[in-house]
C-alpha cells in the first residue's frame, strides 16, 4: 500500500536572483512498513525532501500525495492539522519539550489529537515501554540522556499513531551504543507493528540497517536500491 | 483550555525563576508605588472634602439668588416649611441643615478680631459635622503652662507641648493620643492625669433655646476667652440695622480646619436671626447626600420645582472652584507619574517577553511541526504573562495594603512648613491615605492593560512565526 507519492517534485531557493535547485525533479514512491534511507552529502537535497514530505516546506512545483492528499494544496493551518494526524517527527536534535517530563511529552500529540486521558495513559506506557524507558515516564529531558532523549522523541513520533515517521539524522548526535540502541528499537517497531520510517542520514550504521537506500545527489535521485 | 496547557505556561513561568522573578518584582514594584501613591491622593482628596465639604457647606447649597458672588445680608431667603419638607422627599438627600451666616467683630477684652457668625439648628448640626464631639474638654492655656511648670512638669515637656500646637482636647482619649506624639509614651504616661486635671474646662454644646455661643479655639486663644467669659459681638444686620449683643460662651470648639477654627463663632439659629434683625430668614440651606455620585441628579431634580428667579442651587464644586481646581490639577500630575510608571513597567515586561519568545523559537517550530496550531502557541505565552502579571499584581497589593491600612487608621501627622502650608489652604495638617476597593481594581486593570499592550507584539510574532526557520534555531 502507497504511503507516499512524490511526483516530479522540484524546490528552487532564490528564484529572482540566483536559482538553487534543491530538489530537482524527484519522482518517488514509499510503501507502508519500509524502513528507507535518504542519504547523500551535505547539500544534496536530502533535508530539503525530507522537510517537503513532512509538510515543513512548500515544494516550488510538483506532487506530494500522503493519504489521498496533495498537501501543497493545503493551507499553513490545515497543514498543521495533516502533520499532527498522519507524520510522525524525529529531529536530529531530540527537541523535547524541556518543562515536560518524558511521559508528558509523549502525551502531547494525543493531546492535540484530542485523546481521551484513559488512551493517552495506556499509550504512553507502552511507548515508553517500546523504546526501553517504562522507568523515566516522570523523568524531565535535562535528567535523561542524549541516546535516551531520542527514545523518548520515537516514542513521542510513535504515540499519534502516524502513517509514517521522518527522522532527520536521528543518530547525528549520539554515541555509537545509544545509536545501536535506538536503531533497533526502531527496527524492531517497523518489523513488529509495520510503521514506515524514512531517515536521511550521513551515518552508515543505519545505511546498513535500511531496507532501502536512496541516494540524492545535487537535488536528484542517483540510486534506489532496496535490499 | 487544556490542562497540559495551562501545565505547559505555569512550568514555561518557572524555567527561568530570576527572570520570572525580575519581571514579577517590577510588576509588583509599580502596583506597590501606584497604589501608595493613589491612595495618598485620594486621601488627601478626600480630606480636603470632609474637611471643608462634609462639615462646612455640604455637597448642596440653596441661597437666595446673587449671594453666594456677594454675600451679603442683601439675599436672605424665608426657611419656608414646605419648601423643606418637598427637598427632604428626595430619596438621595439625608439632611437639610439651615444656616444663618455673616461677619460681625468680636470683642474681647483689649483684643478684637473679624468673625463668622453661623446661626445653625443645634441639633441638625450636630448631625451634619458631629460639632458637640468637637468641643474642647481639656485646655492648656499659657496660664494653665505655668501651673504645670510650679507642679514640677519639666520646662522641655511643657515647651513640646506647647511647640506641637496639641494644647486643646476634645476627651481624656484624644488628650492621651496626641500627647504620646508629641512628647512620647512615658512622658504622657507619667503626667497625663496631672495635665488633665490642671486643664480639664467646663465646655459644653449648647441646645437650641440657648443664647450664648461656641468660640472656635484659635478664635478663642487669639481673644484670651475661656468658657464663661461675655464676648461683645457688633455688625450690621438685616437692611442696615445695627447689631450688636453680649453673649456668654457655652463651648469652645475645635474646628478641624484651622481657618475656620480661627474666626468662627457658632450661635443657636433662632438668636443669631434675632440678633442680625432677620427674624425667619437664612442665608444658605445646607443639603447632604447618601453619595456624592448622585450630586448632579439631585441638583437638577431640586431645580426643577424651585423657582430660579428667587433662588440659586449651587454644588460644592461650584461654591468652591478654588479647590476643585487644585485636585484636579494635582489629580492630573499624579495620573502622569502613574502612566509613567506603568511605560517603564511596560517597556520592561516588553523586553522580557521579547527575550524569551526569541530564545523559545526552536521550541515553538517544534511545537508547531508536531501539530500545535500557532494561534494554541499563542494562548499558552498569552496565559504564561497573565499568570505572571497576576503574580506581580497580587504581591504589590499584599505588599501595599498593610502600609496603607496603617496610615488610613494611622493617618501621617504633619508638622513644621507643610503642616502650615496646608493649614493655611484651610485643611486640617494631615495625610490620610484613602482606602477604596475600587483604585485596587483599577490599579490592577491599568498594570494589566498596559502589560497586555506590550506583549502584543512578541505574540504577532509567534503568530507569524516560520516553522523551518524556528526549528533551524
Amino acid at each position: 500500500m502507497k504511503v507516499i507519492e512524490i511526483k516530479n517534485l522540484h524546490k528552487i531557493y532564490d528564484e529572482k536572483t540566483v536559482p538553487v535547485h534543491a530538489v530537482d525533479g524527484i519522482d518517488l514512491t514509499f510503501e507502508q512498513g519500509e524502513f528507507a534511507a535518504i542519504v547523500g552529502p551535505s547539500g544534496s537535497g536530502k533535508t530539503t525532501l525530507l522537510n517537503m514530505i513532512g509538510g515543513l516546506d512548500k515544494p516550488t512545483s510538483g506532487e506530494i500525495i500522503i493519504a489521498d492528499t496533495d498537501i501543497k494544496t493545503l493551507s499553513a493551518s490545515k497543514m498543521i492539522d495533516f502533520r499532527m494526524k498522519n507524520i510522525g517527527f524525529v529531529f536530529q536534535s531530540y527537541n523535547l519539550i524541556p518543562v515536560l517530563t518524558a511521559g508528558e511529552n509523549v502525551e502531547f500529540i494525543m493531546h492535540l489529537q484530542g485523546k481521551p486521558k484513559e488512551e493517552r495513559k495506556a499509550r504512553i506506557k507502552e511507548m515508553l515501554e517500546a523504546v526501553g524507558l517504562g522507568d523515566r515516564i516522570n523523568s524531565r529531558p535535562n535528567k535523561l540522556s542524549g541516546g535516551q532523549q531520542q527514545r523518548v522523541a520515537v516514542a513521542r513520533a510513535l504515540a499519534s499513531k502516524p502513517k509514517f515517521i521522518l527522522a532527520d539524522e536521528p543518530t547525528a548526535n549520539l554515541d555509537s551504543k545509544s545509536t545501536e540502541t535506538l536503531l533497533e528499537i526502531m527496527e524492531k517497531l517497523n518489523r513488529e507493528e509495520n510503521i514506515t520510517f524514512i531517515f536521511s542520514t550521513h551515518d552508515a550504521r543505519v545505511m546498513k540497517k535500511a531496507r532501502r537506500v536512496i541516494t540524492v545527489e545535487d537535488g536528484k535521485v542517483i540510486s534506489d536500491e532496496r535490499k | 483550555m487544556n490542562f497540559i496547557n495551562l501545565r505547559l505556561a505555569w512550568r514555561n513561568i518557572w524555567r527561568n525563576k530570576r527572570r520570572t522573578i525580575i519581571t514579577a518584582s517590577s510588576i509588583m514594584f509599580a502596583i506597590f508605588f501606584a497604589l501608595i501613591m493613589r491612595s495618598q491622593q485620594l486621601g488627601a482628596y478626600q480630606n480636603m472634602t470632609d474637611s471643608i465639604v462634609k462639615t462646612y457647606t455640604g455637597f448642596i447649597q440653596i441661597h437666595a439668588k446673587g449671594f453666594w458672588k456677594d454675600k451679603t445680608l442683601e439675599y436672605l431667603f424665608e426657611n419656608d416649611e414646605k419648601l423643606l419638607n418637598k427637598i427632604s422627599e428626595n430619596e438621595h438627600v439625608t439632611m437639610l441643615v439651615p444656616h444663618f451666616e455673616s461677619f460681625a467683630l468680636a470683642s474681647a477684652g483689649l483684643q478684637t478680631k473679624v468673625a463668622l457668625v453661623t446661626g445653625i439648628d443645634a441639633e441638625k448640626e450636630n448631625q451634619m459635622n458631629k460639632l458637640s464631639e468637637k468641643i474642647v474638654k481639656f485646655r492648656i492655656t499659657k496660664s494653665i503652662f505655668e501651673k504645670l511648670s510650679k507642679n514640677g512638669i519639666p520646662q522641655n515637656i511643657l515647651k513640646t507641648i506647647e511647640e506641637s500646637r496639641r494644647t486643646s482636647f476634645v476627651s481624656e482619649i484624644d488628650a492621651e493620643k496626641r500627647l504620646t506624639k508629641s512628647i512620647g509614651e512615658e512622658a504622657t504616661k507619667k503626667y497625663l492625669k496631672q495635665i488633665l486635671k490642671a486643664s480639664k474646662i467646663e465646655s459644653n454644646y449648647f441646645k437650641n433655646s440657648d443664647k450664648g455661643v461656641l468660640v472656635g479655639d484659635r478664635l478663642a486663644t487669639f481673644l484670651k476667652l475661656q468658657v464663661g467669659d461675655t464676648l461683645v459681638l457688633m455688625g450690621q444686620g438685616f437692611q442696615g440695622v445695627s447689631a450688636a449683643g453680649v453673649f456668654p460662651i457655652l463651648g469652645i470648639v475645635k474646628i478641624p480646619n484651622p481657618e475656620l477654627d480661627n474666626q468662627m463663632i457658632y450661635m443657636p439659629l433662632q438668636a443669631c436671626q434675632e440678633f442680625y434683625s432677620a427674624e425667619n430668614l437664612l442665608t444658605s440651606i445646607s443639603i447632604n447626600i447618601d453619595n456624592s455620585s448622585n450630586m448632579d441628579e439631585v441638583k437638577t431634580q431640586i431645580s426643577s420645582f424651585m423657582n430660579s428667579d428667587k433662588y440659586e442651587i449651587m454644588t460644592w464644586k461650584e461654591m468652591l472652584k478654588e479647590l476643585v481646581q487644585q485636585i484636579e490639577s494635582d489629580n492630573y500630575s499624579g495620573l502622569i507619574m502613574l502612566w509613567i510608571l506603568y511605560l517603564i513597567v511596560g517597556f520592561g515586561v516588553f523586553g522580557t517577553v521579547l527575550m524569551m519568545t526569541a530564545e523559545r523559537q526552536k521550541e515553538f517550530g517544534v511545537m508547531v511541526a508536531l501539530g500545535m496550531q500557532k494561534r494554541k502557541l499563542v494562548v499558552i505565552v498569552f496565559i504564561e504573562l497573565l499568570i505572571l502579571a497576576f503574580i506581580g499584581i497580587l504581591a504589590g497589593i499584599l505588599l501595599s495594603l498593610p502600609i496603607i491600612r496603617f496610615y488610613v487608621v494611622n493617618p501621617i501627622e504633619l508638622t513644621g512648613e507643610m503642616a502650615d502650608m496646608m493649614e493655611s489652604y484651610g485643611m486640617e495638617a494631615v495625610m490620610p491615605f484613602a482606602w477604596q476597593v475600587d483604585y485596587f481594581v483599577k490599579q490592577s486593570i491599568s498594570v494589566t492593560f498596559v502589560i497586555l499592550l506590550a506583549i502584543i507584539y512578541p505574540l504577532i510574532k509567534i503568530l507569524g512565526i516560520n516553522t523551518m526557520k524556528a526549528l533551524r534555531g
